[in-house]
């Protein structure tokens, strides 16, 4: 039921955050991270780089200039747009191999995350041209790394000085199907948890953020039963940070988001409820179950009758309205490219349709939208945090908080790239 | 106003401007710690519906 008490909900100071950028009135996670991390406003695609071509440095750089430890804990490719902009500058957000260099050059205590292959040489499991094995190199700076969540699990934490895990490829999955399908990935809150045992050792103090990543993903696919789960692992990722506090009241804890994604409306058409309940009968993740049917196209009715979806007759309709020569198999769908973008074809849209019709949420987008967010705060300089704010408010507060001065910026000798969104 | 009465005056005006001067104080330095947590993606809509 709406009003359902979240962990989220408990924190004291609540802020209305606006996320435009420097010359856009919709964010990606590249300026926005930045933006929260380093403070100042950026444009679409750029890590840590102003418009005059200055490099600016963050929080994370702050707080290691005053004595602190600093970790970083996500669900996608660490080298992503979000927590890179912890650690990396870049002209353009993609570049992402080059960003796994400047994490280790950046040696934060811990960090934890998916994208080893940004790490590894092609020639070994990755897609790096330069050959180098990244995490060779950072088993020889100290660290302990880990690939699995088995071997994540059998960290003996109070005798590891500094922490690399790669757990995944690209993005670590959708806590859903994390969960169904016994995955070897630690959850985020197991990160965050593990995270705050090792920086806690720090007498000065430490700076974490954490990303609860694979919520802009499912938004991006429309995906209500994704973002729900993976929501629900980020409130217990909360949940962990809130009871740290607890125990060690000069700490401040901030939860927000870095932009709205997919237009996401609780209720639709003509009717004066959501149904949520819905949502319960699915047991996978679009991405999971789309996954599943490329392998074995033949096989795509069972897998989505497996993964809970129930064509109604209408969304059967709209199935073969537009693939009348497909029907009554799916394999022909799996060509059909309806939707660009986010949308890979219109099984998925209509499996999209059909799990939101159900519970009566709609969705204007499928990608970023120009939506506030809100901040959430408690703890020593949380009042800070109020009223209407920009994201850039977020990393001014937490120097402030913390008494630690952002690094002058320096010239980035490069040119920003023309983004065309 | 007699000496005293004048004491008292500036006394109080002291104990409300450094009254107003507290609370106008930010915590500058008085988190050893910070945790930031970043839903990406999170609207007002998405937090909702974790919550029903």
């Amino acid at each position: 039921m709406l009003g359902t008490q979240t962990y989220i909900k408990t924190m004291p100071n609540i802020a209305y955050v606006e996320t435009l950028t420097v010359n856009n009135n919709i964010t990606d996670s590249a300026p926005a991270g930045s933006s929260i991390h380093a403070g100042g406003r950026y444009r679409n695609g750029v890590i840590n780089i102003d418009e005059n071509n200055m490099t600016r440095f963050t929080i994370g750089h702050a707080a290691q200039e005053a004595g602190k430890s600093v970790g970083i804990v996500s669900t996608a490719r660490i080298t992503h747009a979000t927590p890179a902009s912890v650690y990396a500058s870049v002209p353009q957000r993609d570049m992402e191999d080059e960003i796994a260099v400047q994490l280790l050059e950046f040696a934060p205590e811990v960090a934890l995350g998916g994208g080893i292959r940004h790490f590894l040489p092609r020639d070994n499991g990755g897609r790096r041209d330069d050959g180098r094995d990244l995490v060779a190199e950072f088993v020889e700076a100290g660290y302990t790394f880990v690939r699995t969540g088995s071997e994540f699990n059998a960290l003996d934490l109070a005798n590891t000085e500094r922490l690399l895990g790669l757990f995944t490829g690209s993005h670590m999955a959708y806590e859903i199907d994390r969960v169904q399908q016994e995955l070897d990935e630690p959850s985020l809150a197991e990160m965050t948890a593990a995270a705050l045992e090792m920086l806690s050792r720090n007498e000065n103090g430490f700076f974490l953020s954490v990303e609860g990543a694979r919520i802009d993903h499912a938004s991006h696919a429309n995906d209500a039963v994704g973002v729900l789960h993976d929501q629900l692992a980020f409130e217990e990722a909360v949940r962990v940070a809130l009871e740290y506090q607890a125990a060690n009241p000069d700490t401040l804890v901030i939860v927000t988001a870095d932009h709205e994604c997919g237009g996401l409306i609780l209720g639709r058409d003509n009717i004066f409820s959501v149904n949520i309940g819905h949502l319960e009968q699915y047991t996978c993740s679009i991405e999971y179950a789309m996954s599943q049917i490329g392998r074995n196209p033949d096989n795509a009715e069972a897998i989505l009758a497996e993964c809970g979806w129930q064509f109604t007759d209408a969304d059967q309709a709209m199935l073969e309205m537009f693939a009348p020569d497909t029907a009554p198999g799916a394999t022909g769908f799996m060509a059909f490219d309806a939707a660009e973008g986010y949308v890979s074809n219109w099984l998925q849209y209509v499996m999209s349709h059909s799990q939101s019709a159900g519970a009566q949420i709609g969705w204007s987008s499928w990608t970023h939208t120009a939506g506030p967010v809100f901040a959430f705060s408690s703890g020593p300089g949380s009042e800070m945090l109020v009223g209407n704010i920009h994201l850039e408010d977020i990393a001014l507060a937490m120097a402030e908080a913390m008494g630690v001065t952002f690094p002058e910026p320096v010239s980035c000798n490069c040119e920003l790239p023309v983004v065309e969104y | 106003m007699s000496r005293k009465g004048v004491v008292f005056v500036v006394l109080a005006l002291l104990l409300i401007v450094s009254g107003v001067q507290a609370y106008d104080q930010p915590a500058a330095g008085k988190a050893r710690s910070v945790i930031l947590l970043i839903s990406d993606g999170m609207g007002p809509n998405h937090q909702y519906l974790a919550e029903m």
